[in-house]
């Protein structure tokens, strides 16, 4: 491997499986050493494997191959068309949930669906945001109206949670990742007081409402299925504002919401 | 050597996107790709047994790479084929039965497919000796087996490492 020779992307991510031949990994190394872009590069794989993950989560892809293998004499069916169905089939079941769910529920089922999805702020971790304004920072309380353009610094507080993630979806069925900004594995909290995230944030025209999320766990979770959930939440920007996130079970999750008139 | 795709997927997926990406051109067509890698993967799973995944994901990639750029050189507006598309359009027996054909060679113990060879060695770069290493077999193997594909080359061997 000469020093000038191209190194795909594929190749990094050999090299990062620990599954590159010997000899070529030992020279991938000596050349990370002196190459600070191709060690970049390296890097950004995490990130890039995480959006991956979101655009084509791996139970879609797992149905979609199952799809061809069990039924080789149908019609291809392709992968973003197999998305397309999956967001149609969610929001049936969402609509049904809907639709039957309260009065089926009993009051400790309710506990229960409670104690796995949204609170709000209280005595669990919470949220806090604020806009960036001339004079400073102005703190932003639930359902506050905001606009395309504003700048937010968001902040935790992890009451005694160590593990967590922070995301947002907003009105245009976008998801975004607020912290951690790379990775597979969700971020490690200080457990205690109020810490601001490392990034703030610019609002898009995107219309209605920005729903952020603070999701803790008890240990170190995976990052994908939280984002799946909450892509499966935005799915449906008529009731994203308000309804509850899936999230895998031993998640909580607690939510903020603003407004966008 | 059952497949879990979900787990194959989760922790080569990227590796399979970013060779697909890399032959394709395009995220697009590199997801469509990948879709197809894992089909075969599960079609040959009996055939897995002790072939590593990530070589063998590679391989498979590297095919149905070729066999979409094979598909896609017969449109008219691919008047300079590359070396790949050259690769790809080879007429040696391996041409003639699309995937199933490129993927028995695969999974044939022995048997390895020569594009997936010259691939590695013309395009990528790799030493006859670490194309062999990757591919199971001697040096000397590899290198008859790309002299099957001398006449498609041979004018670009100037050009390639």
């Amino acid at each position: 491997m000469s020093h000038d020779q191209h190194i795909p992307d594929w190749e990094l991510a050999l090299y990062r499986l620990g599954e590159l031949q010997p000899a070529r990994a030992s020279a991938l190394s000596q050349r990370l050493n002196t190459d600070p872009e191709l060690a970049a590069r390296l890097a950004a794989l995490d990130p890039r494997e995480a959006e991956l993950m979101v655009r084509v989560p791996p139970r879609v892809l797992e149905a979609a191959v199952a799809d061809r293998v069990e039924q080789p004499a149908k019609p291809r069916r392709r992968l973003r068309r197999r998305l397309l169905f999956l967001t149609a089939e969610i929001a049936l079941v969402a609509l049904l949930l809907v639709l039957f769910m309260p009065p089926i529920l009993r009051p400790d089922q309710i506990a229960e669906f409670e104690e796995h999805n949204v609170r709000s702020k209280g005595v669990d971790p919470f949220l806090r945001i604020y806009r960036k304004v001339p004079e400073g920072l102005e703190e932003l309380s639930p359902d506050d109206p905001v606009g395309a353009g504003d700048r937010l610094q968001m902040a935790y507080s992890a009451m005694g949670c160590v593990h967590g993630a922070v995301l947002s979806v907003d009105g245009r069925g976008a998801v975004t990742l607020h912290h951690p900004t790379q990775g597979t594995l969700s971020a490690e909290l200080q457990p205690q007081g109020t810490v601001d995230l490392p990034v703030s944030y610019v609002l898009d025209n995107a219309p209605d409402f920005e729903r952020f999320f603070l999701v803790t766990g008890p240990e170190p979770f995976e990052l994908t299925p939280v984002l799946e959930a909450a892509r499966a939440l935005a799915a449906h920007p008529g009731s994203a504002h308000q309804a509850s996130i899936a999230l895998p079970r031993g998640l909580d999750g607690y939510d903020f919401l603003l407004s966008k008139p | 050597m059952p497949v879990d795709v979900e787990a194959f997927y989760r922790k080569y997926g990227l590796l399979v996107f970013s060779r697909c990406r890399d032959l394709l051109g395009d995220d697009a067509s590199a997801e469509d790709a990948m879709q197809d890698v894992f089909v075969q993967l599960v079609r040959h799973q009996h055939r897995l047994h002790d072939t590593a995944p990530s070589s063998l994901l590679l391989r498979i990639a590297t095919n149905v790479c070729l066999n979409r750029i094979r598909t896609r050189r017969r449109h008219p507006e691919d008047l300079d084929p590359g070396l790949l598309e050259r690769i790809a359009a080879a007429p040696d027996e391996e041409a003639r039965g699309v995937a199933s054909l490129l993927l028995q060679r695969i999974f044939a113990s022995q048997q390895e497919s020569t594009k997936v060879m010259a691939v590695l060695h013309l395009r990528d770069g790799w030493t006859l000796e670490e194309v062999a290493t990757e591919t199971g077999m001697s040096v000397s193997g590899v290198r008859k087996r790309l002299r099957g594909l001398k006449a498609w080359v041979a004018e670009l061997e100037g050009v390639v490492p």
